[in-house]
């Protein structure tokens, strides 16, 4: 087992051993560096093709039927002919197109979906670049496409796509706030900011145990960065069009395409990293395991769009700056008082915080919701009078 | 408490998936290789794709789908009796009954049809003729593909129409 648990590993020594025959060693650095974009793009590209059809599937599952199945056994072949259908469209360039940002917007929205994975640990010594500073450094390059997005709706001269890329920036503004704060509570537990350290300092428990809360806030801060459904309102059909990517057709609607199914592995691939314990698990080899977690959390955000309902923009604003806020304060304080005393608990004193606060915040939204019940059923004589 | 309502819809959905995998279960090699599944009954849970020209649907005894005509099952003879009833009670004309007495006087069969011919391209499919057919002749068959290359092959003739009957029962 030990080939196979860490595969990559060798297969990286065997072909920089190969090259070292015949090149200097700053070449070698560099095939290496080549060889590992090139693997990794080519991973990205394959996933996400088949993300959409894992998508389609679990969705159609959702709603009673069977997803594709014409295309080759069990509609297998599907992802490469929507692909081949994108390449082959026509690229038309609306009239009042602002041309040249109506171009980069698909370019600055696809390279900052890529530039995670050069952080990202897929398992031990899987890992590009081990920076001491990748919690941070995941969201700072993810948040650029926000640009794209605002690009995108200005270049577009469409006043639909423009409403569509305002309303993608005023979302991911507010949610990175506290998944930034969810996160950071991570951090605390971990003691460090190298993605690397935090997976090595779950190898006991996931930090989902001592951080239910924030992993609940991270999740719906996920879903709602990468404008997901029941956050989808940047995109939102029966209002929009298709939001900011209205006017993008043939290979700049891909581009889109390609970064939002890219931004959804990477957040599901920092979550499974921050709480579920990263390449830890038993038996399987470490990137197996890593490639579970994070498709489980996938399908657990298929599972969310396939059920709720999109919120309205007033929703989407109160959720996160009236709830998701405070609780990630309050986790983030709990945390730190727990650090602070020294308290050699394991996950426990972090897991009863947790559902305490998660249950004292139900009690008082319910109660302010049960207030505006009654302020909304009192007759009109009567609040006059109030 | 807050967010029942959002586990509940989880709890639903998540149902859903699973029933559509228990009710596959016993089809589940020949579903997935597209293999020709012959008829397929309706549910109300579970699946509820119909992968078309393989699987197809088992429709229901009312289901108007188009005219039969019938035989005797013990004596192997038609129905029809050259009546002209349901000639007459077809509101578009679509039915066309032609008949002649049998020579052969010891028969049975007093009127031999020599021509019936019903127009499917002009069919409202109202079924005014089964209700007026005296005679438990004429009636619905289920079968849908009836799909034709050219408009004359609509008018089903006679032998046609026996033999769509033989199919149905
Ligand atoms: S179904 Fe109605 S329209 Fe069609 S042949 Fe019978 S009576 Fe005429
Ligand atoms: S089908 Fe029925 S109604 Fe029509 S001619 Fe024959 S016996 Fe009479």
């Amino acid at each position: 087992m030990p080939s196979l648990n860490n595969l990559f590993g060798f297969l990286q020594d065997w072909i920089s051993g190969k090259l070292s025959g015949f090149l200097p060693p700053w070449g070698v650095t560099l095939a290496m560096m080549v060889i590992t974009i090139v693997a990794l793009l080519l991973f990205l590209v394959v996933t996400v093709m088949y993300l959409t059809y894992l998508e389609r599937k679990v969705l159609a599952r959702i709603a009673d039927r069977l997803g594709p199945n014409r295309a080759g056994p069990l509609g297998i072949a599907q992802p490469v002919a929507d692909v081949l259908k994108l390449i082959v469209k026509e690229v038309i360039v609306p009239a009042r197109a602002d041309v040249p940002v109506y171009f980069l917007a698909p370019v600055v929205m696809v390279a900052p979906a890529l530039l995670p994975y050069a952080v990202l640990p897929f398992g031990p010594r899987m890992v590009p670049a081990d920076i001491s500073v990748a919690v941070l450094f995941v969201p700072a390059v993810t948040s650029i496409t926000t640009l794209a997005l605002l690009m995108a709706g200005w270049g577009s001269g469409n006043k639909f796509s423009l409403l569509g890329g305002l309303r993608a920036v005023a979302q991911k503004v507010s949610y990175s706030i506290p998944l930034l704060l969810a996160f950071l509570a991570v951090v605390l537990v971990s003691g460090s900011l190298s993605l690397v350290r935090i997976v090595e300092a779950q190898a006991s428990y996931p930090f989902l145990l001592a951080q239910p809360l924030g992993f609940i806030i991270a999740l719906i801060c996920c879903v709602a960065e990468v404008n997901r459904s029941p956050f989808d309102i940047p995109e939102a059909e029966s209002e929009l069009v298709a939001g900011y990517h209205t006017e993008y057709s043939g290979v700049g609607f891909a581009m889109f395409f390609l970064a939002e199914y890219i931004g959804m592995f990477t957040v599901s691939a920092m979550l499974a990293i921050l709480y579920l314990g990263g390449w830890h698990g038993p038996l399987l080899p470490p990137y197996i395991w890593f490639l579970i977690k994070v498709y489980l959390i996938l399908c657990v955000m298929f599972w969310l769009r396939g059920t709720f309902p999109r919120v309205r923009v007033d929703q989407l604003m109160n959720l996160s700056w009236k709830v998701l806020l405070p609780l990630s304060m309050v986790n983030v304080a709990v945390v730190a008082l727990v650090d602070k005393l020294g308290l050699r608990l394991g996950f426990l004193p972090g897991l009863v915080a947790g559902l305490v606060v998660m249950a004292v915040a139900a009690a008082v939204l319910r109660t302010r919701r049960r207030a505006r019940a009654a302020a909304a059923a009192r007759p009109a004589w009567q609040v006059r009078e109030a | 408490m807050v967010g029942t309502g959002l586990l509940k819809g989880l709890w639903v959905t998540l149902r859903h998936v699973v029933e559509t995998y228990r009710q596959d279960w016993h089809k589940f090699p020949r579903r997935y290789r597209r293999e020709p599944v012959a008829v397929q009954e309706q549910s109300l849970t579970g699946l509820f794709t119909v992968q078309y020209p393989e699987e197809r649907l088992r429709m229901f005894p009312r289901f108007h789908g188009h005219l039969i005509q019938k035989r005797d099952p013990e004596t192997g003879l038609y129905n029809c009796t050259a009546c002209k009833a349901c000639e007459r009670a077809c509101p578009h004309g679509v039915i066309s009954v032609e008949g002649e007495r049998n020579p052969d006087r010891e028969s049975k069969k007093k009127m031999l049809v020599t021509r019936f011919t019903w127009d499917a391209g002009r069919c409202l499919y109202c079924g005014l003729c089964v209700e007026a057919c005296p005679s438990d002749a004429l009636d619905w068959g289920q079968g849908y593909e009836l799909a034709v290359d050219r408009r004359e092959e609509l008018v089903f003739d006679f032998e046609r129409l026996l033999k769509l009957g033989e199919h149905a029962t």
